[in-house]
């Protein structure tokens, strides 16, 4: 087991395929003391400094995009 | 797609091949390919689902206007998501200089105009559920006890007199071009109570530099519309996050100046992981969102598909277009030919 900053470990944990980008987060999902361990190869583990009624509806709606998307596309346009 | 007129850099097709590897066996794909076609108008998707098999299986975002020719089709069925966590409503500006819309009056007058039993039947032939504040009935929060503003347009005139405006008010009705129908209907109900109505129906690009906070093409004090029709489908079915959070409490296209109240409330929801708490939190957000009607409130709509009559279209009640339990019958045309020509 590993605890690590989350979003460094994310990117880590899917550099193979290179799916997150940690250019895009919702607020509050990556605040200083947030932590994520990797359990096994199919299951994380969110560690938050005190309880976070939101951090699930904040996972649906993370949006995961390779880093192609983010670099000519992003969010600005909305029509994709 | 309609309704998008910012240069497309999507690709002609995006191709989803089933993954038989997938790690969680009782969710493997049902179907073995889906294509997303992106050169397709609405319209013409609509034509081939119903005249027609081969070409296009499902269309989402089916017009209300169309569901009575694509019933009639021998091809195509309507499939109704009833039970979705989508919202149709309208912003008032409240930030704009010396916005008239932070009178509180006003805000219940413009919403004792609104007879939603007519605009649910004329927008949209039925195809919308009355809401009390924001949410739909089986939102996560939703109060049932809360009852929607009542259509009383004397009181209305009554509320726009007392918040001095005696001889009516002017006000710009802004919506995207999807949203015309609606935004007729409101706009003329508005108009019975004393406001005059200059309608404008914006591109969605445009539309997006007027009402989202990332997008804005001038200061929020300086954008002069009154209200702004808006669609939203809340993808995570908590809505302290979406809608509340998104429209008034600091997100992106948040035209609302709240009392502290709301934003405590706010605060409460995300400092608990207790259900009912939360959802307790969340019908007084409710409550006290429809007692200062911070929103134009209009109706949950019900969402339409297009559907070939040999596809099982499994539903999700946030309305995301997630296929994986969606399958298809013998009967499909592309188990038919499969059957025909063999295994690919």
């Amino acid at each position: 087991m590993r605890a690590v900053s989350w979003h460094a470990c994310l990117r880590k944990a899917s550099w193979k395929g290179d799916v997150v980008t940690g250019i895009y987060r919702p607020p509050g999902i990556a605040e200083p003391g947030s932590r994520l361990e990797i359990i096994d190869p199919y299951t994380v583990r969110f560690v938050f400094p005190e309880p976070d009624g939101g951090a699930m509806a904040r996972l649906v709606i993370m949006h995961m995009a390779n880093r192609q998307f983010h670099r000519e596309l992003g969010w600005g346009e909305k029509s994709w | 797609m309609d309704g998008f007129s910012l240069p497309d850099k999507r690709t002609d097709q995006v191709i989803l091949e089933a993954n038989p590897e997938y790690w969680d066996t009782t969710r493997l794909p049902r179907l073995h390919r889906i294509i997303f076609d992106n050169t397709l108008a609405q319209r013409d998707a609509v034509e081939l689902v119903k005249t027609g098999e081969g070409h296009v299986d499902l269309v989402s975002e089916l017009s209300p206007l169309e569901t009575l020719r694509v019933a009639e089709s021998s091809f195509a069925k309507v499939v109704k998501n009833r039970d979705n966590t989508g919202y149709l409503f309208g912003q008032f500006n409240m930030r704009k200089a010396g916005s008239p819309w932070r009178d509180v009056r006003l805000r219940q007058a413009a919403n004792m105009a609104i007879n939603r039993d007519d605009l649910i039947r004329y927008a949209t032939k039925g195809n919308g559920v009355i809401v009390p504040a924001l949410l739909a009935v089986n939102t996560f929060g939703y109060d049932p006890t809360l009852t929607p503003y009542a259509f009383d347009p004397v009181k209305a005139q009554a509320l726009l007199r007392e918040a001095g405006h005696p001889d009516g008010l002017a006000l710009t009705l802004i919506a995207p071009s999807a949203l015309e129908v609606q935004a007729t209907v409101v706009g003329k109900m508005l108009e019975q109570v004393g406001f005059t109505v200059e309608r404008q129906l914006l591109e969605p690009a445009v539309y997006n530099q007027k009402t989202d906070f990332r997008a804005l093409d001038q200061p929020a004090e300086q954008q002069a519309w009154d209200i702004a029709l808006t669609s939203f489908n809340d993808l995570t079915n908590f809505p302290a996050i979406q809608p509340y959070q998104r429209f008034a409490l600091d997100g992106p296209i948040d035209w609302v100046i709240e009392e502290p109240e709301l934003q405590q409330l706010y605060t409460q929801v995300l400092h608990t992981v207790d259900r009912e708490h939360q959802q307790a939190l969340i019908r007084q957000m409710e409550r006290h969102t429809r007692d200062q009607a911070y929103f134009l409130f209009l109706y949950n709509p019900i969402k339409l598909f297009a559907v070939n009559k040999a596809v099982e279209f499994v539903l999700y009640r946030t309305t995301i277009l997630n296929l994986t339990e969606t399958w298809v019958t013998e009967q499909h045309w592309s188990v038919r030919k499969q059957k025909a020509t063999g295994p690919e």
